[in-house]
């Protein structure tokens, strides 16, 4: 048998398991429109994941499948939440009092690491939302599922699940060359938001990173514009995104709002010790180039942790150390296990899985709803379902 | 041969630390319902009264629509602020008549507060107080903090919402002031 063909065989069978279990996942059984457009986008964001999934197993490359799948959901991700809170809200992009009130704020995965202490000691989530089960962005819905993304990938959850973070790493891969180099120190930056963020929301009992600090505000949703502080705020927030989600990855080549003001990124690195999933580097082959040094988008690599052989706390598991590695001394690895030789590809191929599985619970649905409204444009005129 | 069995052993380990997580972690994806419910929802884990609007003290039937007055809120984590809030709701399972309002107890102690009126229609709420404690009307401009009003025409103090679920029922218009008291 020709070499490329079992090659084909093994891959197929090897994403197999995944596809049946992706049918249930992406909810492809269970769709609830009367029409065609809503299983139609479904079953093409199923195909397209597992395409996808094929091709990472296929060729071995993890980071550029990755990338794909990640910006696509970061893109897809405002049509489709922007236009279900207009429909439930009746008004556009913009959050006020009585939203608040009434709990129909989206509860966002950010806003974790400040919640987390007044929820344990206090039983008070400071943010505002609901706990209503039956809304599917509660305080309550996320909660778990960050705990089950925690216990998958751990960190990965910034390259793997983030419905924002598309967004920076697609502007950091538009130019070829890095034009400004950052300093490596700039990655404690989230690690000082992260604090910042989590005493000031004790004090003020305010989610304050959400208040003053987030720049997808720009892609979800602002506070109505009803005072000068609130002015400030969105003025704030737009500097922002553009500067450190767009031009300064641009710029750079880097994640940089991950690096320098994510809490939540922060937050994931100190959980991501109890993940099994890690990257290491094999130093018996390991050239001394220095290119994954110049290419980790979240400087997760230095000189010193190429002599441990281990990523810096902000590495996302992203996998392009992997792929670009000359000497193949980059492998995803399980904690205990030898670095490298069969184990990495057990551990990249469960790892895959479990990423992939991930994807399909959250990002299908993201990329779903918003080829919906494309096609509900497309066929009606309008994006709106009501 | 003691390196090669501590290698195993602790490769071992790592297979079984990540079979146990993937299945933890499936578990939490398909039980998600069930778990926010018994981790979060039943330890009476809730958004903070601030944003809620807190726990209800008592309720009218005002035959059509319904009056909650909440308790008071004092804004803080562990800390309890001075100012402090009380939120009173009008809820209708299909339409609130056009003006409502009237005489209301916020603490409960059987004397009349404060005589609100609520003119929905035109968006604007007047009010007179009784109570030395109150201050007057939250406007609704601020997200972040309260903005303190004393004056007499409230416009900005209305929240007015629909498909607001309260008591486990869905009432399709809603409307809110909030009261600030010393």
């Amino acid at each position: 048998m020709n070499k490329t063909l079992k090659k084909i065989i093994v891959t197929a069978l090897l994403t197999a398991p995944f596809a049946f279990g992706s049918y249930f996942v992406t909810g492809l059984f269970s769709w609830r429109s009367d029409g065609l457009l809503q299983p139609i986008s479904v079953l093409a964001v199923w195909l397209f994941i597992n395409t996808m999934l094929f091709i990472t197993l296929f060729t071995g490359k993890t980071d550029k499948v990755r990338a794909i799948l990640f910006i696509t959901m970061a893109i897809a991700f405002p049509i489709g939440f922007i236009l279900q809170l207009f429909e439930l809200r009746g008004h556009f992009m913009t959050a006020v009092m009585s939203d608040v009130i009434s709990g129909n704020v989206p509860f966002c995965h950010i806003v974790i690491p400040q919640t987390i202490i007044p929820a344990v000691f206090t039983k008070q989530i400071v943010f505002p939302g609901t706990m209503d089960l039956g809304f599917q962005h509660s305080a309550s819905f996320m909660i778990i599922f960050w705990l089950g993304v925690s216990l998958f990938i751990g960190k990965g959850w910034c390259s793997w699940t983030c419905f924002y973070g598309g967004w920076e790493d697609g502007c950091s891969r538009l130019s070829r060359k890095a034009r400004i180099k950052l300093n490596p120190k700039l990655v404690w930056g989230a690690v000082a938001v992260l604090l910042l963020v989590i005493l000031t929301t004790i004090e003020t009992a305010s989610p304050t990173y959400c208040l003053w600090l987030c720049p997808f505000k720009a892609c979800s949703e602002f506070f109505e514009v009803a005072s000068p502080l609130l002015a400030v705020q969105t003025v704030i927030f737009i500097v922002l995104f553009i500067g450190l989600v767009i031009i300064l990855p641009f710029l750079s080549k880097k994640r940089v709002q991950c690096m320098v003001l994510c809490p939540f990124g922060a937050f994931q690195s100190a959980v991501d010790k109890i993940n099994p999933f890690d990257i290491r580097i094999d130093k018996t082959k390991c050239l001394k180039c220095k290119k994954c040094i110049k290419e980790c988008p979240v400087m997760a690599i230095s000189e010193a942790s190429l002599e441990k052989g281990k990523m810096g706390f902000s590495c996302m598991k992203c996998g392009k150390c992997v792929d670009i590695c000359p000497g193949k001394a980059a492998h995803f690895h399980i904690k205990g296990t030898p670095v490298g030789g069969a184990f990495a590809r057990v551990a990249r191929t469960i790892f895959l899985y479990l990423a992939f599985t991930i994807f399909a619970g959250i990002g299908a649905g993201i990329i779903s709803s918003a080829l919906y409204r494309i096609l509900l444009l497309i066929t009606t005129g309008s994006m709106l379902t009501q | 041969m003691n390196r090669k069995l501590s290698i195993t052993i602790k490769a071992l380990l790592g297979i079984l630390w990540t079979t146990v997580f993937a299945v933890g972690g499936m578990m939490l994806f398909m039980g998600n319902r069930v778990l926010a419910q018994s981790l979060l929802i039943d330890n009476n884990v809730q958004i903070i009264s601030k944003y809620t609007g807190g726990e209800t003290s008592y309720e009218k039937d005002k035959g059509g629509y319904l009056m909650v007055v909440r308790e008071p809120v004092r804004d803080g984590v562990f800390n309890k602020t001075k100012k402090s809030f009380v939120q009173v709701d009008w809820f209708a399972k299909e339409s609130l008549p056009g003006e409502l309002g009237g005489s209301i107890d916020i603490d409960s102690d059987g004397r009349d507060d404060l005589l609100v009126d609520i003119d929905i229609k035109n968006n604007k709420v007047t009010y007179e107080v009784y109570g030395s404690n109150i201050e007057g009307l939250a406007s609704r401009s601020a997200v972040t903090d309260y903005i303190f009003k004393r004056d007499e025409d409230g416009k900005d103090a209305l929240y007015h919402y629909r498909n607001r679920s309260y008591g486990g029922i869905v009432y399709k218009e809603g409307i809110s002031v909030r009261i600030i008291i010393q």
